[in-house]
């Protein structure tokens, strides 16, 4: 296993250059669009990371690598849980990275933000990304990675609907704004710690799901 | 050490059956045109396959549950598949190491890589053809590996390049006693150089296993005209199919053959000849 | 390691282990290979050779059953002692059988013992 680390962190470093961009478009929309921006900047901070790191996996699947891969002193569940952890820890550094910034920008800028709120925004994108994230990988463990690329697109596509969608219904339907101001005002009453607690409770669901799945995908098919 | 019993895989457009055995200090080659199933039966050895019928044991346990102990053990080579080609060699070892640890010979590896002017910094996705097929080797040989399982390991390489692999291949051979070897290859030359068995594959099913001496020493192509034929002792005749002369017959008793038909022309057995006889694909 | 002096011919029709008995023989016999050398072990000389392991290992065995070789477990393969009895007998016995079959052919031809013993002496004054 620690063979599969060093292999996928030696083919990361070669995409510094991904990460180093993104970081600056981050910092840059935190900059332009204040503290709405922090949801913004850190889904796609968020989101080149994890494509980044999704490429780990592109890069092994790519070439009928996986077969000799396999070969290797390696399970095939360790393998997979491998990626998973990989995928889950670029998440975690991401957010933490992510929120101190946005303290920082916060504290020079003086933006009328908690740091809990700052902490729960950032928080709560990173978790939706990453399920997102998730299912794509779980996906093109199966389908491989060029599938895998068109699968990103919807679902990027669905998510952007649902996303206006539910917008859309809270600014625009007196039930949707009946339901956000509710939420909000439980929100500003008992803080954020329910919404965490939920987020990650979710989180831990598609991520523990989506690992079984995967590995008994990978378990039963045929490697080529 | 490998053992291989009543394993069929219905495949693309063959169905592979066949079972063999592999002792301690044996070297096997498999010989085979493109796409009876060779690649397919590695597979299925190394478990990334599942056989529709029979077994296949490796050091005594089912390859359905090698462990990561077991796995160790083996080296492997394919002609299409490898680490990603992002990677140059220093950084191949580094994973190496962290996967077989101290097993993993750095040293000797080093050496062999300056041997065989393999440069250290480069992507591999800028080596030749060549260059990776002999990286891919020297990886497979480089920890002490019980059992090798060469897929088409020599080829895109040169006659004194191959030569010079398949001699760190019989050296590492002489370092232990019990190293065994399957390998496949298209190169005749090279498998009756260094296999002790040869095992002929058509059409998803072994239609001959022997040993390699005997193969080159017992087997023998007789050439004879249409009349000759019908005048020959049959009994020890395998195969025969029609050429522009008559008719070329496969026998395993080419002394019987030279003793008492001393007018017919025969030569020694190759494994070329013998596949081409054997194989389907020309009228008998 | 001692430097055999092994010539294989791939192309004739005699089997390779037969041929390394051969070679190896002549020189025990000759004397190049001396008592308690010893031999290279089976993968280096098959990989000398361009032969499989496997042959090499059938001409050691032979080499061993007549006497010609001592294989030690875990040392290696060294030339057996050299028998001199042995060796006269393998000679003796190897005359014996040619003559054997001369005369068989003489009679065969319908040369009578009489004129086959004349030519014999001849033979064996010039």
């Amino acid at each position: 296993m620690k063979g599969l680390w060093v292999k996928d962190l030696l083919v990361l470093k070669k995409q510094k250059l991904a990460v180093v961009l993104m970081f600056i478009l981050a910092i840059c929309s935190l900059a332009i669009f204040g503290r709405i921006g922090i949801m913004v900047g850190m889904s796609v901070f968020l989101m080149v990371v994890s494509m980044v790191v999704l490429t780990a996996l592109t890069v092994d699947q790519q070439n009928h690598g996986l077969m000799y891969l396999l070969t290797l002193p390696i399970k095939k569940r360790q393998y997979v849980v491998q990626k998973y952890v990989l995928l889950l820890l670029a998440t975690i550094c991401s957010t933490v990275v992510m929120t101190i910034i946005a303290g920082i920008f916060a504290a020079v800028a003086d933006w009328d933000v908690g740091f809990s709120d700052i902490f729960t925004r950032v928080y709560s994108v990173g978790v939706a990304m990453l399920s997102i994230l998730i299912l794509t990988m779980q996906y093109q463990i199966k389908h491989g990675p060029e599938k895998a690329q068109v699968a990103m697109s919807i679902i990027g596509a669905i998510v952007a609907i649902a996303i206006g969608g539910v917008v859309a219904l809270v600014k625009y339907t007196s039930f949707g704004e009946e339901i956000f101001n509710r939420l909000y005002m439980y929100y500003i009453e008992h803080g954020s710690l329910l919404i965490l607690v939920f987020f990650t409770v979710a989180g831990a669901a598609v991520v523990s799901l989506s690992c079984a799945k995967s590995i008994k995908t990978i378990e039963s098919m045929e490697i080529q | 050490m490998l053992e291989v019993k009543d394993l069929k895989k219905k495949y693309n457009n063959f169905q592979l059956d066949c079972s063999f055995r592999i002792e301690e200090d044996q070297v096997v080659g498999l010989v085979g045109r493109n796409g009876v199933g060779k690649t397919t039966l590695f597979r299925s050895i190394l478990g990334l396959l599942r056989p529709d019928e029979g077994e296949i044991n490796l050091f005594g346990r089912s390859v359905a549950h090698l462990t990561e102990a077991d796995k160790a053990r083996i080296g492997v080579t394919f002609p299409h598949s490898f680490f990603s080609e992002q990677l140059t060699i220093a950084e191949i070892k580094q994973v190496m190491i962290a996967t077989y640890s101290a097993q993993f010979n750095a040293a000797e590896f080093d050496q062999k890589c300056n041997r065989l002017q393999l440069p250290l910094d480069k992507k591999v996705k800028n080596f030749s053809t060549g260059m990776q097929t002999k990286l891919k080797l020297l990886l497979a040989m480089s920890h002490e590996a019980d059992f090798l399982l060469l897929d088409e390991p020599t080829s895109g390489l040169d006659v004194i390049v191959r030569n010079e692999i398949l001699g760190m291949l019989q050296d590492y051979l002489d370092q232990k006693n019990n190293r065994s070897v399957l390998i496949s290859s298209h190169i005749s030359s090279d498998l009756e150089q260094l296999c002790d068995f040869i095992i002929l594959i058509d059409d998803g099913k072994i239609i001959l296993q022997e040993e390699t001496d005997n193969l080159l020493n017992h087997y023998g192509i007789l050439k004879v005209s249409e009349q000759e034929y019908s005048s020959l002792e049959q009994e020890f005749i395998l195969a025969a199919k029609k050429r522009s002369y008559g008719y070329a017959c496969l026998t395993n008793e080419r002394r019987y053959y030279q003793e008492n038909y001393p007018k017919i022309a025969i030569e020694k057995g190759s494994i070329d000849e013998v596949l081409m006889l054997l194989a389907k694909g020309e009228e008998q | 390691m001692i430097n055999l002096n092994i010539i294989i011919q791939h192309s004739s029709m005699i089997p390779i282990y037969e041929q390394i008995i051969e070679q190896f023989k002549g020189q025990i016999v000759k004397r190049s290979l001396r008592e308690n050398d010893p031999l290279p072990s089976v993968r280096s000389l098959a990989k000398e050779l361009n032969v499989s392991a496997l042959t090499v290992k059938k001409a050691y065995d032979a080499l061993e059953e007549s006497g010609l070789i001592v294989t030690v477990h875990g040392k290696g393969s060294f030339v057996a002692p050299f028998n001199l009895e042995l060796e006269k007998e393998a000679r003796q016995k190897e005359i014996e059988s040619e003559l054997e079959s001369t005369i068989k052919k003489a009679k065969h031809y319908g040369i009578s013992n009489g004129d086959l013993q004349e030519l014999f002496n001849l033979l064996l004054e010039g």
